[in-house]
């Protein structure tokens, strides 16, 4: 891909852990700081040739996902966040995902460093354990009880006063 | 590489992720999941702001030795304490109390009885009652100067009675109007050391007329009510049946 005189690139490759690769235009690449600082530092340097950025951390499915919502972002001003249409497409958004693809995509908004993505998941996620019981939380999110009874009653009762 | 596609619950990074995003009530619920939540929403960092922001008093007691989490609760359940509580409706109702007022003179007594429900109101919502006095009897300034009186309040159908104020004595002497006032026992809630706080607080209205060479008054009416001892303002008319509850209501 040959860069305008300008020596500024339009795009970027984005490698997954799992060797897929993916071509994103900067401005959405930009949405994850990671990414627009390997940018920027290999802007500095003034290469010509295409940037390549492996994320050793992030699997294609989640990658993808992350990459859908930095474009859709990427319409947007920075200053937009409360954009009701956008606000509307986060929620749509999440809502397709069972906990172990918000777990997975978590992570990544944290490991890519997309901050609005990340506070949009870990909202969700708090949201879905607020107003739960101990019994339901451990229901919805298939946890293991590992406490023995004497532990469970201690730390139940130096919390008691969150049960109302 | 990642390997947690195929593990419902959240991994304690994004536990950890998530906890700044919780309320203090839901992590300490949250805390008692499993071990691995536990150790995600009771440590100290997450904590220690909560403290510091909601309890900045307590921030200092016993950091070295409590954990912030069970500082919190302490300071929470604290706070909750110190409401005050929702006070409830009184059952007991005006319209079913009946006063009786008698004042005893040297010369005589003079008894009203007065059903709560007929007398007028107060207009700011008080405990404080004014009964007029149908009495036709003069009395000198030396027999008001022994006047002693006492406050019955009967619940209707003579359920119970409860007595306010037995042959308190004040000044009716020299002034158109005397007022009286005695302390009212404690609603039995606390030891008999605490007092209620509250006096039961009589006042007449005389009506003065120059009769040969002495005076003399009519007394025309009444004044009963409960005033707080602290501000020394009457209270409110659902306080001052709560307080009679106690005293009244089987």
């Amino acid at each position: 891909m040959a860069s305008s005189s300008s020596s500024s690139l339009s795009r970027v490759v984005v490698k997954s852990s799992d060797n897929n690769l993916f071509v994103v235009n900067k401005k959405v690449a930009s949405q994850s700081q990671l990414l627009k600082q390997c940018i920027d530092n290999m802007e500095e340097k003034g290469t010509n040739d295409v940037i390549l950025i492996p994320l050793s951390n992030v699997t294609s499915n989640i990658l993808t996902l992350v990459l859908e919502y930095c474009e859709k972002h990427a319409d947007f001003a920075d200053d937009d966040n409360n954009n009701q249409e956008l606000k509307q497409w986060d929620h749509e958004f999440l809502k397709k995902f069972d906990y172990a693809t918000l777990n997975s995509l978590t992570m990544a908004a944290d490991y890519m460093v997309t901050k609005s993505l990340l506070n949009l998941c870990c909202q969700f996620i708090a949201d879905s354990i607020k107003d739960l019981t101990v019994q339901q939380i451990r229901q919805i999110f298939d946890i293991k009880n590992d406490f023995t009874p004497q532990e469970e009653a201690d730390i139940k009762n130096e919390n008691a006063w969150a049960f109302r | 590489m990642q390997n947690n596609d195929n593990l419902i619950s959240p991994t304690w990074e994004v536990l950890d992720l998530v906890s700044h995003h919780l309320d203090p009530q839901s992590l300490a619920i949250a805390s008692c999941v499993s071990k691995t939540w536990c150790t995600c929403f009771s440590s100290d960092h997450l904590w220690d702001p909560l403290c510091t922001t909601h309890f900045p008093s307590l921030s200092t007691v016993g950091a070295a030795t409590l954990p912030r989490c069970r500082l919190y609760g302490l300071g929470y359940t604290a706070a909750l304490r110190r409401q005050p509580k929702q006070p409830r409706k009184p059952r007991l109702a005006l319209h079913r109390l009946l006063f009786v007022v008698s004042v005893r003179l040297p010369g005589g007594v003079v008894e009203v009885v007065s059903p709560c429900g007929e007398m007028r109101q107060d207009p700011h919502g008080l405990f404080r009652f004014n009964i007029e006095v149908a009495e036709e009897r003069e009395w000198t300034a030396e027999e008001l100067k022994a006047v002693k009186v006492t406050w019955t309040i009967v619940e209707r159908g003579w359920k119970a009675v409860f007595t306010v104020a037995e042959d308190t004595g004040g000044n009716l002497s020299s002034a158109v109007d005397g007022f009286f006032s005695k302390e009212l026992p404690s609603p039995g809630c606390c030891s008999s050391t605490m007092s209620s706080g509250l006096v039961a607080d009589i006042r007449f209205g005389l009506k003065a007329q120059d009769d040969d060479s002495s005076r003399v008054s009519r007394i025309e009416k009444v004044s009963v009510g409960v005033m707080n001892a602290l501000n020394w303002r009457h209270v409110s008319v659902d306080d001052g049946l709560l307080y009679l509850e106690h005293f009244l209501h089987v």
